[in-house]
């Protein structure tokens, strides 16, 4: 989170606005999603230029075609969390519980996250993801994405002699 | 062989139908996968078809660009006085710092003297040379660093040994040397990368003394010794193809045959290895050397190669000790300059050939 869009927040609750501005984000399922409008704003470009680009936020309802309402709940429930923390230590470690719990619950938020243009929770969750392949073998990085070898046996001796030369 | 646009091609049609991660469209895959360090490279290359196809792709190259991910790797080929020529690579991360081997370089380079070895992209090329059972050759044999893999690429026009080289904008640029044809001093033979394809000029320097080609700024900087000793230089534009002599006045830069350069920023800078191996960096506007520092005898065991990583030169001599120098913390203090050395985990005897750098 930016300590500029934090600024605005605090100026904004000081002028004692009556209500918090809300949108609905639409699973593609139909589920409907209310959601604070700072908070999201705070995360997607695509909803910030969308707010932006209609002049307001009354009554917006924004169709996410390509996300279903399990995924947006728990991609707005990540996002809840990185909202709630000046740094992204807690998000970091809520990804990383995700990805070792539901690998591909964890995918599907990434490709969310890219969807909708949430771009430092997607570099944060990327980042998630290629640390967990420092220090895997090849077998276990098959084995962790179920990727299947399809190397011919030649080719895996070629493979191996390659790397008998490459760094350990 | 597939070389450039076609070996990307090939890379990207391999596999196409499966996805590089289950559920991700590849173009995020290869946003997160390019985040890896690449020190773990070798792991991903070897997963599948199609993950080795990405990783060899002009695409994960731009990716680790833009992502600023990329890192570069010191190679140096050296002598061993028994094993002959090997390749040595430095991940000069300090907390991975170590000296590994890579692939045994062909057979026929690896008993050579006289080769020129020069990094191009993701490339390393090992030209021409000379051996006591073979006279000059025309060979040319690269080290794909982003494949791990040896090839053969286009002989060049005129076998040669002994000879200048120099890579500047996607291109090699070779003159002069030992050669078997008597045509081969008077050429001047340019390598494409992305065609693997070689171009033979008539030589545009005026003389055959060159014995060392410097890339500054866009142009090559030739230095000469001419038979009576004296050192004069010129610039080689290649827009322009045509070569020009410097002004006698202004041709201190000539001394840089006084010991190893590299550049920095487009900043020449020489290790002046007979004075007491005083860091020297040429001034383009005055036209002279101005002496930064000195490294202590200590820690250095010349001859020294130098290659430049960001603003850091490392002085790489005898035996592959390593020294670095922060040219902006050196510039600071008069005297000896802050540096910090180490040198390989294991015994060698090794002379240095060349030192190169690929980012990847």
């Amino acid at each position: 989170m930016s300590t500029e869009s934090k600024e605005i927040l605090v100026g904004e609750s000081s002028q004692a606005k009556p209500e918090k501005k809300t949108i609905v984000l639409m699973a593609s399922d139909g589920d409907e999603f209310v959601v604070d409008v700072d908070d999201i704003t705070n995360q997607s470009e695509m909803i910030r230029n969308l707010i932006s680009d209609m002049g307001g936020t009354d009554g917006l309802q924004v169709p996410l075609l390509n996300v279903t309402a399990p995924v947006l709940a728990k991609l707005l429930e990540l996002f809840n969390v990185s909202n709630k923390n000046d740094d992204d230590e807690e998000v970091t470690q809520k990804v990383k519980e995700l990805m070792e719990a539901e690998l591909n619950m964890m995918i599907d938020v990434l490709g969310a996250a890219n969807y909708i243009e949430a771009t430092s929770f997607f570099d944060l969750s990327c980042k998630v993801l290629a640390d967990k392949f420092k220090g895997m073998s090849v077998e276990e990085v098959r084995e962790f994405l179920n990727i299947e070898c399809d190397f011919t046996e030649e080719e895996l001796q070629q493979i191996h002699a390659e790397n008998a030369w490459a760094f350990d | 062989m597939a070389f450039g646009q076609n070996a990307t091609d090939n890379c990207l049609q391999e596999g196409s139908h499966v996805a590089l991660i289950n559920g991700l469209p590849d173009e995020i895959s290869i946003l997160c996968l390019a985040r890896v360090p690449r020190r773990y490279h070798h792991i991903l290359r070897s997963v599948s078809r199609k993950w080795r196809a990405l990783l060899c792709s002009e695409e994960w190259h731009y990716h680790r660009r833009k992502n600023n991910m990329e890192e570069t790797w010191i190679y140096v080929m050296c002598r061993a006085n028994l094993k002959g020529n090997l390749c040595y690579v430095l991940d000069p991360d300090p907390a991975n710092r170590s000296w590994k081997l890579i692939q045994p370089i062909p057979s026929p380079c690896s008993k050579k003297d006289g080769m020129s070895v020069e990094a191009l992209g993701k490339k390393l090329y090992l030209l021409g040379g000379c051996s006591w059972q073979e006279d000059a050759t025309d060979e040319v044999y690269c080290y794909d660093a982003s494949a791990n893999k040896w090839d053969v690429a286009s002989s060049m026009p005129t076998a040669r040994c002994f000879f200048v080289s120099a890579s500047l904008d996607d291109k090699l640029y070779i003159s002069s040397g030992l050669g078997l044809r008597s045509t081969a001093p008077n050429s001047w033979d340019i390598y494409q990368s992305d065609s693997d394809s070689w171009i033979s000029h008539k030589n545009p320097l005026h003389n055959h003394d060159v014995i060392k080609l410097i890339a500054l700024e866009g142009k090559l900087c030739t230095i000469h010794k001419s038979w009576d000793g004296f050192s004069y230089a010129g610039i080689y534009e290649p827009a322009s193809a045509t070569w020009q002599g410097i002004e006698s006045i202004d041709n201190e830069i000539a001394l840089s045959t006084y010991g190893p350069t590299v550049v920095v920023d487009g900043v020449l800078y020489m290790l002046h290895e007979s004075s007491g191996m005083r860091l020297l960096k040429w001034q383009e506007e005055r036209k002279e050397w101005v002496a930064i520092g000195r490294l202590s005898s200590h820690l250095t065991r010349p001859p020294c190669h130098l290659v430049a990583i960001g603003r850091s030169i490392y002085v790489i001599g005898q035996r592959l000790s390593t020294v670095v120098i922060d040219v902006d913390e050196a510039a600071k203090v008069e005297g000896l300059m802050v540096s910090s050395s180490f040198s390989p985990r294991f015994d060698c005897d090794h002379t240095i050939i060349s030192c190169n750098t690929i980012t990847i």
